[in-house]
Order: C-alpha cells, then structure tokens, then sequence
C-alpha cells in the first residue's frame, strides 16, 4: 500500500474536494475529526488500521453520485463502506482517500409480495429484510454470520453466503437487480425485476467485485417463502476420516440439506467449556445437520440421514426434540469464534474451499503442520458446501510467532489450492489475500482481471490496492488477527 | 473423447492477429441464421474432464453433446437443474452455456448461470484463462464465468465448464385445471409459487392452467393433494414446451419472447399468448412489430426478444447508451478486436 505522507498539492486537492462535497452534502455527513472517523480506520481485519482523509455519509443517490464526480475530479482514492464486518480488509480506509459510506441509506423502499422481491437502499442490515417481511410469511435466504450488522451492498460486493447456501445460494443466486454509481456519477442498473436481462449478465460480475467496479446503492432481492419446519441431527464420530465419508454419501445420496456443518475436537471442546451445548468434550469430530420444508418431507431424509451417519460408524446420533434444544445445538457452532478466542490469547482465522471429498486429508495435512509449526489449531468446516475455517492458536506477545502463524496460514491456503480449491470461501480477498491471488491464478489470468478493472477505473479510485494484485504484489499476509480475546464485533455471531 | 485445446487457442490467437472475425459454432441445434464469418468449430473438443457425484460438480468440455453428459449423470441420479433443451437436436455444453436457454423450471431452480462454478476460456487475443473453479463458494477475482451464460460466445471461447448439480427429482407429477381468465391463471401460479415447495413448472395456455411438481414423493403429494380437483397430465407437455414443440410454437406467425415480473397483469393483447414461468415469460405470437412491443416491454419493466436465435442480433439498441457503453467496455478488455461473434454487443 502507498504510504507516501501527503504533499501539499494532495493537501489542497483534499481541502477542493471537502469544498466541494460541503456544497453538496450537509456537513454531518462529512467527516473530517481524528476522533470521529477512529471508528472507520478498520474494518473486521482489524490489525490493519488506516486513517482516511475524510468519512462521507452521503443521504441519497444524488449526494453519492456528486461523491463520486468530485472524487474522478480530484483524483481521490474511494474505499467504500457498508458495515465494516468484512474480515478480509476490503474496507481498510486508504490514506490519501475516503471512506464512502452507505450507513444512512437505509430505507426498505419496497416489498413487492406477489413478484416476492423487496427494493432496499444498500446500507439496509442483511437481517432486517427477513424481520420486515417475516409476516407475509418470506424471507431472505443469504444468511452470512454478521447478518444482524452487515449491510446488503456488502453483501452484494463480496457475494456473501452463510449456513444455508448449499440449499438456498450465494448472494448472487438471490438478487434480481443492482443500481450502481460510476465515477463519472452515472447510475447504471444492472440486471432487472425480470428473469431475463438483454445483454451481459452484469449483475453477476459485479456480485463479489469487493468495491472495484462502482458504488452500489441499491439492491433488489429475492425473497422466498419461510420453510415450515426445520430438524436438526447431531452426529459424533470418533475418525476423521469417517465423517468425511459420511458428509460425502449424504450428499451423494440425493440430500440437500439445509445447514451442514462439522467441528474438530479442539473446536469442540473450546465451545462446550464456553456454552455449554452438551457436546461431547472426548469426540473427535461433531457434524450438524439440518434439514427443512415440510414435515413430510423431512421425516424421510432424516431417516436417511441417520442410516448414513450409523453406516459411517457414528457412535451417538442426537436429534433436537424442540425449537429450544435446535437453538442450543447451533449456539455451540455459532460460537467456535468467541470460545476459541477464550483459550488463546491471538487467533488467526483462515477462509479457504476445498473439495468436501479432500477433508479428510486437508485436515490431516493441517494437523501435521500444527505439529511442525508448534501452534494448535481448531477447524470449523461448512460441509455443506467444502469452505473451511481452520483457526490458528498464538500469542502475539511471543517473540517471532506471529511471523510463524503467517506463514503456517500461508501454508494452509496452499493446502486449498493443491486440492482444487480456493483461497477465500466468502470471507473476500480485500487487503488480506492480495499476495495469495498470485499463487490462485497466472499472470494472464490477473492481466485480464486488471484490464477489466480499468475498463471501469482508469485511475484506480475504486478501492486501490485491494483483491487484485498489481504486477509487483506479493504481500504474504492471509489472515485475521485476533488479540486477547478481542474479536472485531465481537457482539456477532460467528461461523 | 478429445482434447483440441491447442488447436483451437492457434485458431483465436490467429485470428486476432489478422483481425479476422470468427463464428464459434457447437451442435448448430439452435441458430436459424448466421454470419459468413470463418467458423471455428468446438464439437471435436469434447469428453468429460472430472465428474465427482459427491461433490455434485462435473467438468465437461464444451463440445461434449448435452444428451452425453445427460446420460452419465442419469447413471448417478443427477441433472442440471436448469433443463436444458435441444439434447436431441446435437446440443452442445458450450452453446447451451452461451446462449443461456433454460428450461421450465428457470423461475423455481435458477437460469443457466446460477450453475456455472468455474471456466476456462479463450479471450480474444487467443489467451486460455481459468475462472473460478470447481467449488460454489469461491469469492477470489472477478466472477467472469458467470458472465459467459448468455453471452453467445463475444466474452471467449468455451472450453471447458464446472457446473453444480442437482439430485435428480425420485417423483414428479404434472397437473392441470381449467382458467379461462388468464388474470386468474397469473395469480393462481403466483400463490402457488409461494405455498407448493415441490412447483418446478408453471404454464397458461388457451384456458388451462398446467404444473408441474417435482421432489420426494411425500413432498409432491403433499403439494398436489392440497390443490383439490386438478387433472392429472403427462410431465412431457413441458419437455414439449422447452422444445418448442407444444402447440402453440405451430404458427405462421412471428413469435416474441416477453419477460416480465411473473405477477405482471396479463397484458391484453389480441394475439395468442402462452404464459410460461408461472407468468415470468409470456410468449406472444404477432404480427406487431417488435419494437412497439419492445417499447411497451420496457415501460413496465421487461424486455422483448425475437424467439428466433439469431447471431445477427445485438441486444445493445434495447438499453441506455450509458449501459451499451459499459457492455462495450468490458468486451473490449476481454475481446479487443472485436472477433468473437462481433456483432453481439460489438457496436
């Protein structure tokens, strides 16, 4: 990133710009204080904290296209801004630039409940749309894991997913239409109400392009009737490599369920000591497994499910009797973070997706690195859909082991590529994942990445530095860093 | 079984030297018209790179024939859960990619490329590149396969493609009730969209309302038993209608292809008009030329498009010039030289 310190003609062009936004916008949503942009100096990632230039809050689409027209003008740096959840530093402020935030376009504009769509500006929390329209019986389906804060712009940018993605998609799988704002301050609506758009799917290229493209305002979803009923199965096995199995032949097996995720015993016993879900503190490896529609329905895939898992050799199988004790299973996998965060003083927590059928040895391959690299490790998988969060136990304070979990994380997102996978699930590349891009995809591949960037950016304002590499990257930072405890946000649920 | 790749990335790259315009061609199962352009034929690139049943993701080239892959995912109880149509007809993977046709059941399962997970592609500088890959969640670079769905070939060449399955449906049954009113046949396949979990298919036509449900068997009992005095009717009348085949389709007439949000009122007009994607596509056979339709089209929020494929369209005088603008753009940062089926969305 360019830390060159600000000269004096990037000083008057700063104080033009602030100038010229005060013309437009009222003074509240412009913020120029130390004190009053500290909040937006990170984002999840917090070990990378950057002073912007100024915070910018604008009100309407009118007040972000002037935003933007003045930022082409003056050639300053746009990193823009939902709720600041994102783990992967693609809303580090950048120092020469602004953050440019959606948190007050947060109106629900329309809920349309015969095309089963709502209209909502792009700072709107992801949660909030299903509670408002939860009484006409709908909902949205994404569900990534700070839904309570994160804003659907967000979601839009880094093509959130969540527990129930195998089933219900990503973010891209789940919204009909986008309205964007360029640099040059033109709105431009990518995708429609209808099921067929003329032209490129624009939607889908702009789903996931973590701020490089333009300034999204405003999003139409899908909505989806709320399933009836919802059972939860928890299965405890004593082999790894018998849950892979299982995972695998439910899947196989013609079952979509709903959620379906598994922990590793350090995982396992750091949830139970903090939440007490009854898991059992002395299994190897738990797998949750949700399934939903109507009961009809579900009776027989539970059956099914189960006689997989005893086939498999789980050695106890637990089905939650009531919505109380479904709550409590899942209150132990939603807290892995925060009960992991308990027992170590640093945590790093790594993004990556590999093919389900490769758990089994990626995690043999992370435990054999735990061992060389003398920092344990606890892993939470979505085996739903193969994305992995192994998270890394050490202490900061312990002279050269931050440098070692680095690397030992490096080491793992190796592990995901060798296999087939990726990177990054869903946590995005952001700051964080910039160096690994280059070892994801060749130089061509990163070459046409960059023209298509420029197609929209010639002068790189759009989130500089961020998800795609310039030709002399190589940052080897790739993962989230966690001090005592301190979780960014730690008031969300984690997955 | 083979792999061109070589050839066919010789054959782009040569191309773009000599700015010689190419048509990409794959079974021909659906063109009625085309360029007179140098072809560059993608059947011979063919086979099955990767199937993984458990991972519900299979790897094909883009000149393997849709009833191949078809039949090896059958053996595994798999399809593609956007039907594709014209197996029959010599369809190819890569052109069911690149003009993005789906079948009924698109407003239930997803279009064409809500099943795309990953490509690789020649550019039109004769680069192979690889986007995405074989797993669905999967957020580093830009998601540019997506894009490919529809995009007939001018964002690059298909050379091969991951695709996400889906278990295949153990029942499905197809039902049907008068409706006179096709107002009345709208709402009855909105409300059922919303209260029948197991509805793949939805269809107005001519007085009857036709569905279609697929799933467990007690979910599709469940959702059928809950209609009450329906009829029951063959599933093929939709394999009729994805294929053309359903008599409407046998007209002399000009067919237009309307999209519109699927509760839209039933737009009045004198022609025959069969409402298909439980009201989200209405296909309308006219004499009217299409850019009144068009106009209409758009005023309520759709679009109009020739039923007839046909490579000397361009869907760019359809939107504002601001958004042509973009879509140019980004053609010429994949395809410079504007040889790639150059008309599409090439001025």
């Amino acid at each position: 990133m360019n830390n060159t310190s600000i000269e004096s003609t990037d000083l008057d062009s700063i104080q033009t710009l602030q100038a010229q936004l005060l013309s437009v916008l009222p003074e509240d949503c412009v913020i120029t204080s130390s004190v009053r942009m500290a909040p937006y100096e990170c984002d999840g990632l917090s070990a990378y904290k950057k002073m912007p230039q100024m915070v910018v809050l604008p009100e309407s689409i009118e007040q972000v296209q002037a935003v933007m027209r003045a930022c082409q003008q003056t050639k300053t740096p746009i990193v823009p801004r939902g709720a600041g959840t994102c783990l992967s530093g693609g809303a580090t402020p950048h120092p020469e630039g602004i953050v440019l935030s959606v948190a007050k376009l947060n109106q629900i504009l329309t809920i349309d409940e015969a095309n089963r769509t709502a209209t909502v500006q792009s700072g709107v929390r992801n949660l909030a749309i299903s509670e408002a329209v939860a009484a006409l019986g709908l909902y949205y389906a994404p569900d990534p894991s700070s839904q309570i804060a994160c804003t659907i712009g967000g979601n839009v940018a880094e093509n959130a997913g969540g527990v129930h993605c195998l089933k219900y998609g990503l973010t891209v799988h789940n919204v009909m239409q986008v309205k964007v704002v360029t640099l040059s301050g033109k709105v431009l609506t990518f995708g429609s109400e209808t099921l067929d758009t003329p032209g490129y799917d624009l939607l889908a290229l702009l789903t996931g392009s973590e701020g490089m493209l333009g300034m999204i305002v405003e999003v139409v979803v899908k909505l989806l009737p709320s399933p009836p009923m919802a059972k939860v199965l928890m299965a405890v096995f004593d082999d790894l490599g018998k849950a892979g199995d299982a995972v695998a032949q439910v899947v196989a097996g013609g079952i979509i369920p709903a959620g379906f995720e598994l922990m590793d015993k350090p995982a396992i016993r750091a949830v139970e000591e903090f939440v007490h879900a009854g898991y059992p503190t002395d299994a190897e490896v738990i797998l949750l497994c949700e399934l939903d529609g109507i009961e009809a329905d579900i009776e027989p895939q539970l059956s099914a499910v189960t006689r997989i898992f005893k086939e498999c050799g789980a050695v106890d199988l637990r089905l939650a009797k009531d919505a109380a004790e479904r709550t409590l299973f899942w209150s132990g996998r939603k807290n892995a973070f925060p009960a992991v965060g308990r027992i170590s003083p640093d945590y790093y927590c790594m993004d990556g997706t590999i093919p389900r059928k490769s758990l089994a040895y990626v995690l043999r391959g992370i435990a054999t690195l735990s061992e060389k690299y003398g920092l344990p490790v606890a892993n939470v998988f979505h085996a739903g859909d193969g994305n992995l969060h192994p998270l890394i136990l050490y202490d900061a304070n312990t002279l050269g082991e931050l440098e070692k979990t680095e690397t030992f994380g490096g080491k793992i997102l190796d592990l995901c590529i060798e296999v087939g996978g990726t990177i990054t699930g869903e946590h995005g590349v952001g700051l964080e994942k910039v160096g690994h891009m280059c070892a994801q995809f060749n130089d061509i591949e990163l070459a046409q990445f960059r023209q298509i960037r420029k197609a929209f950016d010639p002068d790189d304002l759009l989130n500089p530095g961020k998800a795609v590499p310039t030709l002399n990257r190589c940052a080897e930072f790739n993962g989230m860093h966690v001090h005592d405890g301190q979780l960014p946000h730690p008031e969300l649920e984690r997955f | 079984m083979a792999n061109i790749e070589r050839v066919l990335q010789a054959r782009v790259a040569a191309a773009y030297q000599n700015a010689s315009p190419l048509t990409i061609q794959g079974g021909g199962s659906k063109f009625v018209a085309g360029q007179a352009n140098e072809i560059i034929d993608l059947t011979a690139h063919c086979g099955i790179v990767d199937y993984s049943p458990s991972e519900l993701v299979v790897v094909v080239r883009a000149g393997t024939s849709l009833q191949e892959l078809q039949k090896e995912l059958s053996k595994n109880d798999q399809i593609l859960g956007f039907e594709p149509p014209y197996a029959d007809k010599g369809a190819t993977i890569g052109g069911v990619i690149a003009t993005g046709f789906a079948g009924s059941a698109r407003p239930y399962r997803g279009g064409v490329r809500d099943y795309i997970l990953g490509a690789k592609i020649v550019n039109g500088k004769g680069e192979v590149l690889q986007f995405g890959g074989k797993v669905m969640k999967n957020v580093a670079g830009f998601d540019l396969f997506r894009p490919m769905a529809g995009a007939m070939g001018s964002l690059g060449v298909l050379l091969e493609v991951s695709m996400r399955l889906i278990p295949k449906p153990i029942v499905q049954a197809a039902r049907q009730v008068a409706c006179a009113d096709a107002q009345k046949g709208i709402e009855l396949m909105s409300s059922l969209g919303k209260n029948c979990l197991s509805l793949t298919a939805a269809y107005w036509y001519q007085g009857y309302c036709t569905l279609r449900f697929s799933g467990s068997e007690q979910a599709v009992a469940h959702d059928v038993e809950s209609l009450g005095e329906f009829s029951a009717v063959s599933v093929s009348q939709f394999v009729q209608l994805d294929h053309r085949q359903h008599p409407f389709f046998e007209t002399a007439l000009p067919i237009v292809r309307c999209s519109v949000k699927p509760a839209q009122s039933h737009l009045n007009f004198p022609d025959d008009q069969l409402i298909d994607w439980g009201g989200g596509q209405r296909f309308v056979a006219t004499d009217t030329p299409i850019t009144m339709l068009q106009e209409q089209l758009h005023s309520l929020g759709g679009s109009a498009v020739p039923l007839d494929v046909n490579r000397n369209y361009s869907p760019l005088a359809l939107m504002p010039t601001s958004l042509a603008d973009v879509h140019k753009a980004l053609r010429s940062a994949i395809d410079p030289k504007r040889i790639l089926n150059p008309i599409y969305c090439g001025n």
